[in-house]
């Protein structure tokens, strides 16, 4: 392996700086497209790339020619993103339904484990992502076949009723979409990807239609789909023996 | 001795079928896609009778193949455009909104929204093993995948170019060999034009071929263990280097022959483009070849060094069923951190953000926010047509351009005097004259008609403050 020096560490961040600004692309800047090269070439670079990431909380998920050096923040990283940074005033069920609209995201988007691996740009719109989750909670109170039953004990509470008893739209005065309906909530998470770089506005058409690009896929893929799966079954495993 | 049902009939065949079959029941049912598109075309809303979706998909395919390899590639707004100019010729007295769905409907349904863009699936009988069975044929034909300019362009895949330029019975591995078996018979019936068009597939097909080797060893930097390096990955290079070898004996041949018509007296310009394409595609093998010979050394550095990696959670996980609707299912208290860490690695590291000054009076001089009921949906701004934009009457213009052609003739001037010359004709003027001579000294875009030097001097006027410049033409220094 070849020797590494100061300067290598200097390109290292670089690369991790540009992966930190995701609508940078290596084909808008020759040094990014250089950097994205020696990573893939280099192996003692790719080490240093990857501990200087370490280092700052970030793990390097990606790094192709394409959509450049793709990275996600480790829980405590001064990079991960803040819930409050995420949407202001939060309560406990808006956290909630943001975070399980997120996840209906990635499952209509993705149906198959194996568009995970596909490379094609998937498109969804927010009307269908909010019929997708609503039809999946619907058939879980069709399997419940009870009515709702009223509990003084939210945290026991299942999500799907959580989910069913907001309302997917509401008639505002200008027909506009409220923000804390269901529909409102996915249109926000979809403008929060466009944001994030990993997604771009198609079309106005069924409330608002996305495409997701190859870094969100990653991002679900490599991380995002497999530590919520990993906690969800620790939580489970807690919750049993909490109950 | 062969059993059958009717004994009259001496069947010289067995009854079972054979490997062609296969091939060209899975070639045909590639196409029905476009039948469906055709004959659902009744439940659209409207009359969609004048037009022919069929057609219109055909058309919408080559369009995209085209557009493949040469250059990023065709997006779906242009190929959507080229639909409905054709579809306005089918139907002329329409409103062109109809157009525009009929071509919405066509993009779309070759990308299979309806089934968000999975692969199309179709059950077949298959008796080839001699005994009858269900199978399938899952494929697609066109996708959408980022440019590296992050454009979103078509792309057709191997199946649909194979089945769209091709022929029907061709084996799809063998898509290369295809391309360049059209390419000689057209060369030979002297059809250029076409034969451009296949080189063009040729090429393709080079880069899509490299693009595969490549994946691999992406997934091999990634995830060593992605990749069957036992078995799959050497079969694959192997095939690769004998395909290479074969194809770059080919092109040489096709070189020779596409120089001897260039060089002919009555020489077709698209030879040229020809000899071109089939360089270039030459010059993509070897890149290829190099690849190829890289792969080994890359496979063996990466064991090395992932030797000691974290092992990761497979990948195949299905989103629905083993993530959504447990926790659906499971309780707040199960789902709220799970869906929290998942949004929050999803949208991905927000780099921290220090408080500046000036970042905080921003935020405070910004109007209130609402609450909760606030809409995020903007209106969309309406757009007014100003017509022309430039704010200054055409006679200040030309007074300005008066003043600034003498300096053509008396050499540069002090600012201060065109000012004042400028200022006895039309206030306005004076204005513009100020504004071009900023411009000539600190031009911002293209390089300005007139040059502006500062020589230190203090311009002394009661409305503009600076350098009193010398504003002379472009050439002055």
């Amino acid at each position: 392996m070849r020797q590494l020096h100061a300067v290598d560490a200097g390109a290292a961040s670089q690369l991790i700086s540009y992966g930190l600004q995701p609508r940078l692309r290596p084909a808008s800047s020759p040094l990014y497209a250089d950097l994205v090269e020696r990573y893939q070439g280099d192996v003692a670079f790719r080490d240093l790339v990857e501990h200087v990431g370490e280092g700052l909380g970030l793990v390097v998920l990606d790094v192709g020619a394409t959509s450049g050096m793709t990275l996600a923040a480790v829980p405590g990283s001064p990079f991960e993103l803040r819930l409050s940074d995420y949407r202001t005033n939060l309560s406990a069920d808006d956290r909630l339904l943001h975070g399980l609209i997120h996840v209906g995201i990635a499952a209509y988007v993705f149906p198959t484990p194996a568009s995970l691996t596909d490379d094609d740009v998937r498109q969804a719109s927010v009307q269908a992502v909010e019929a997708f989750i609503r039809a999946a909670c619907l058939g879980l109170q069709e399997g419940a076949g009870d009515a709702d039953p009223t509990t003084d004990q939210p945290e026991t509470e299942q999500a799907w009723r959580l989910y069913l008893r907001r309302q997917a739209t509401r008639d505002t005065a200008d027909g506009r979409v409220g923000v804390s309906t269901t529909t409102g909530m996915v249109k926000y998470a979809f403008e929060r990807l466009v944001t994030a770089g990993l997604a771009s506005r198609a079309s106005d058409a069924d409330g608002g239609t996305y495409r997701l690009l190859g870094r969100y896929r990653v991002g679900v893929r490599e991380l995002a789909a497999t530590t919520a799966y990993r906690e969800l079954l620790k939580a489970m495993a807690d919750n049993d023996t909490g109950d | 001795m062969v059993e059958t049902a009717t004994p009259r009939l001496p069947l010289t065949d067995p009854p079972w079928v054979d490997d062609s079959f296969v091939r060209r029941i899975r070639a045909l049912l590639r196409t029905s896609p476009l039948h469906e598109l055709e004959a659902t075309k009744a439940q659209r809303d409207g009359d969609w009778s004048p037009y022919d979706l069929r057609a219109l998909a055909l058309v919408a395919i080559d369009t995209v193949i085209d557009h493949m390899g040469l250059e990023l590639g065709a997006t779906a707004a242009q190929v959507r455009k080229r639909l409905a100019a054709l579809a306005q010729l089918s139907a002329p007295d329409r409103p062109a909104q109809e157009f525009q769905r009929v071509a919405e409907a066509v993009v779309s349904g070759l990308l299979n929204d309806r089934h968000r863009r999975e692969a199309f699936a179709m059950r077949y009988s298959d008796w080839s093993g001699r005994a009858h069975r269900h199978a399938e044929v899952a494929f697609k034909l066109l996708e959408e995948v980022e440019a590296p300019d992050g454009s979103i362009v078509l792309r057709a895949t191997d199946e649909a170019v194979n089945l769209f330029v091709g022929a029907l019975d061709r084996d799809i591995q063998d898509a290369q060999a295809a391309a360049e078996a059209i390419l000689a018979s057209q060369l030979r019936r002297g059809r250029l034009d076409q034969a451009v068009h296949t080189a063009r597939g040729a090429r393709l097909r080079s880069i899509q071929f490299a693009a595969r080797v490549r994946r691999v060893l992406d997934t091999t930097r990634h995830d060593i263990r992605q990749v069957d390096w036992s078995q799959d990955v050497p079969s694959l290079l192997g095939d690769a280097l004998g395909h290479l070898e074969e194809r770059l004996e080919v092109e040489r041949h096709l070189v020779a022959t596409v120089r001897d018509i260039v060089a002919s007296a009555d020489a077709d310009p698209a030879a040229g483009t020809l000899l071109e394409l089939i360089e270039d595609c030459q010059l993509r093998h070897l890149e290829l070849h190099a690849l190829l010979l890289s792969a080994r050394t890359t496979f063996l550095e990466e064991q090395e060094r992932q030797r000691f990696a974290v092992s990761a959670d497979s990948r195949a996980l299905d989103l629905g069923e083993q993530l959504l609707t447990p926790l659906l299912t499971g309780p707040a208290r199960v789902a709220r951190p799970v869906t929290q860490r998942f949004l929050q690695t999803v949208v991905g590291p927000t780099p921290p953000r220090p408080l500046r000054l000036t970042d905080l009076v921003e935020i405070l001089f910004q109007p209130r926010r609402g609450g909760e009921d606030e809409d995020i949906i903007d209106d969309d701004p309406e757009l007014v047509d100003l017509g022309d934009d430039r704010r200054y009457p055409r006679d200040a213009w030309h007074i300005a351009e008066e003043i600034f052609a003498a300096t053509g003739v008396t050499g540069g001037r002090r600012l201060s005097a065109l000012l004042a010359m400028a200022r006895q004709r039309d206030p306005r003027a004076a204005e513009l004259v100020a504004l071009s001579a900023l411009h000539a000294f600190a031009p911002e875009s293209a390089p300005p008609a007139l040059e502006a030097v500062d020589d230190g001097q203090a311009l002394d006027d009661p409305e503009f403050g600076g350098g009193d410049l010398i504003v002379g033409p472009a050439a002055m220094s």
